[in-house]
């Protein structure tokens, strides 16, 4: 009996260039599936310029991506099939009116072909995700009104209503509160364990996941180190990702980076 | 007193209305973060119609000012949305503002040199009157309406989706880029409109006010439309009925309610929160 290792994402070589300057030099990794996946580095790093890449909205100057053994860049409908994505929710605009279902169902409507008509089937997939991810309360309410941590959720309930084999999320925790925080971070893991979900966050904090971390990946413009978090938590490698003033604390197997980054 | 047959006031009537129904592409305009694009793609629509009549003047008769401002205002929408996605809303901004004084320029220097006749044609587009709409200029206005209306009808979800999250959406699969550069060509059939029923002047009362009300009151993107549309158009039946009774220029009556109104919800809005 052979047992092949599923990957589920494999980046060869990316270099990508925006504006006329290098944004990604050279970036390689390749994921297992499932996995707890994690890109850290700070402000400007390149971290949300690597997930759209992954999902092919950017273009590199070179480089190769696959998901699932897809090619991305060349077939990125194909690829994309299999990825659930949960952007910054600052590039979110709030002030759209719309209901927590409707934004669920965006995630099913837009993968359509034309005409995207709603069904039921629809509805009662949006509705099974939000209670997946605890707001099926709110689905008649405006996305607008709700907190930072359930806009949060329900984003990640868009994101997971196609099913999709690997997640991923844009500063997941940024202005969210420490509840929320721990709330969807037990949640992510559960997807990982029970329903083989692949997770892949980029952020600037991976304090509330670094338990459940198993590829922690440091990242300012190159990959600058891989591996699992208490084993590449140091001194010398922080300095590499975020400069001199960087200090590091270890408190209860807990990790803290002092960078004075403050993310945007 | 109004005559309710005269077809004069009838076609006033059904102008305003066809000028109502271009609101809620206005409202989305709102949504979309260029709700003052509405302002400047009818300016360019009588850029656009300046350029028309010039060639009419010197002797070109194939000429077609409405059609000439149409593609005149849907460039600039377009040409807009691809500076706003090139290098940010801040670009798309200044690109308004240049645009802007551009279109007036054309029009002011085109108007010098046109002859009166002609030159009161062009000067509808600035300050229209719906009273002086005309069978023809109707059924132009008709078919741009009709066209805009069925696309709105057509792609509502994705306008909304990439107003609301673009980013997002095109991780989803769906061509995000297609869809905005769609509504604002959809912007620039809205300046025409405006332009041509009621003058480039008096749009902010059609396609900014209206959406600037609704969007206090509204809590879902569908009747935030419909009730910019019916802002317009209950707004404007009203003021073109009292411009009739008191013998009024009716642009200027019509106008006047909804800026107002926008006026009032923006003062108090202002003075509720400072509290
Ligand atoms: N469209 C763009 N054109 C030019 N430069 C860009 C563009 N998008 C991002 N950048 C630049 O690329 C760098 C990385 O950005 P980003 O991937 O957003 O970083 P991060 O998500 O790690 O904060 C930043 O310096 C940013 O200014
Ligand atoms: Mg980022």
């Amino acid at each position: 009996m052979t047992i092949t290792i599923q990957k589920s994402l494999e980046i060869e070589n990316l270099s990508v260039v925006l504006g006329h300057r290098l944004i990604l030099d050279k970036v390689s990794l390749s994921l297992p599936h499932p996995v707890f996946a994690a890109i850290m580095g700070p402000n400007g790093a390149g971290k949300t310029t690597l997930l759209k890449t992954i999902l092919g909205t950017i273009r590199p100057i070179s480089g190769k991506v696959y998901l699932f053994g897809k090619e991305v860049l060349n077939n990125p409908s194909e690829a994309r099939k299999f990825v659930g994505y949960v952007p910054q929710r600052d590039k979110i605009v709030r002030y759209v009116p719309l209901k927590v279902i409707d934004v669920v169902l965006m995630g099913l409507v837009s993968r359509k072909e034309i005409p995207r008509i709603v069904t039921s089937n629809d509805v009662r997939l949006s509705l099974e995700a939000l209670e997946y991810v605890g707001m099926s309360n709110y689905a008649s309410e405006l996305f607008s009104n709700l907190s930072g941590g359930q806009q949060q959720r329900v984003l990640i309930a868009r994101a997971l209503v196609s099913k999709p084999k690997i997640l991923l999320l844009d500063e997941p925790f940024n202005a969210v509160d420490a509840n929320a925080q721990t709330f969807i971070a037990e949640l992510l893991n559960k997807l990982k364990t029970e329903s083989n979900v692949s997770i892949l966050l980029v952020s600037h904090d991976i304090n509330t996941v670094v338990e459940y971390i198993d590829i922690l990946m440091f990242l300012n413009k190159k990959i600058i180190a891989v591996g699992k978090p208490h084993e590449i938590f140091r001194d010398d490698i922080l300095r590499l990702v975020y400069g001199k003033g960087v200090r590091v604390i270890t408190e209860k197997g807990r990790c803290y980076a002092l960078t004075g980054d403050t993310h945007g | 007193m109004v005559n309710l047959i005269d077809p004069m006031f009838l076609k006033a009537l059904l102008g305003l209305l066809l000028a109502s129904l271009m609101a809620p592409i206005g409202a989305l305009a709102t949504l979309r973060g260029v709700s003052y694009l509405s302002a400047e793609v009818s300016h360019a629509a009588l850029g656009g119609a300046s350029l028309g009549f010039f060639l009419i003047y010197l002797g070109f008769s194939f000429s077609n000012p409405f059609l000439s401002a149409l593609f005149f205002s849907i460039g600039v929408s377009l040409f807009t949305a691809y500076l706003g996605r090139r290098s940010g809303p801040e670009a798309s901004g200044s690109a308004i503002g240049s645009m802007l004084a551009l279109s007036m320029a054309i029009y002011a220097l085109v108007r010098g040199l046109l002859p009166g006749e002609i030159k009161a044609m062009l000067d509808t587009y600035l300050i229209g009157d719906v009273l002086l709409l005309t069978s023809s200029d109707l059924v132009q206005i008709f078919i741009v309406v009709l066209v805009s209306l069925v696309t709105l009808a057509l792609f509502y979800n994705e306008f909304v989706y990439v107003c609301f999250d673009y980013d997002g959406l095109e991780t989803m699969g769906l061509n995000a880029k297609l869809y905005d550069y769609l509504l604002f060509a959809l912007l620039g059939l809205s300046g025409v409109i405006e332009a041509k029923s009621i003058g480039a002047f008096l749009v902010f009362a059609f396609m900014i006010a209206p959406a600037g009300i609704a969007k206090e009151v509204t809590k879902s993107v569908g009747s935030f439309l419909f009730l910019s549309f019916l802002i317009a158009f209950l707004s404007s039946i009203i003021g073109l009925f009292i411009s009739i009774l008191f013998n009024l220029p009716t642009s200027g009556v019509v106008a006047i309610f909804p800026s107002s109104l926008y006026l009032i919800v923006v003062l108090k809005k202002m003075f509720s929160s400072e509290k």
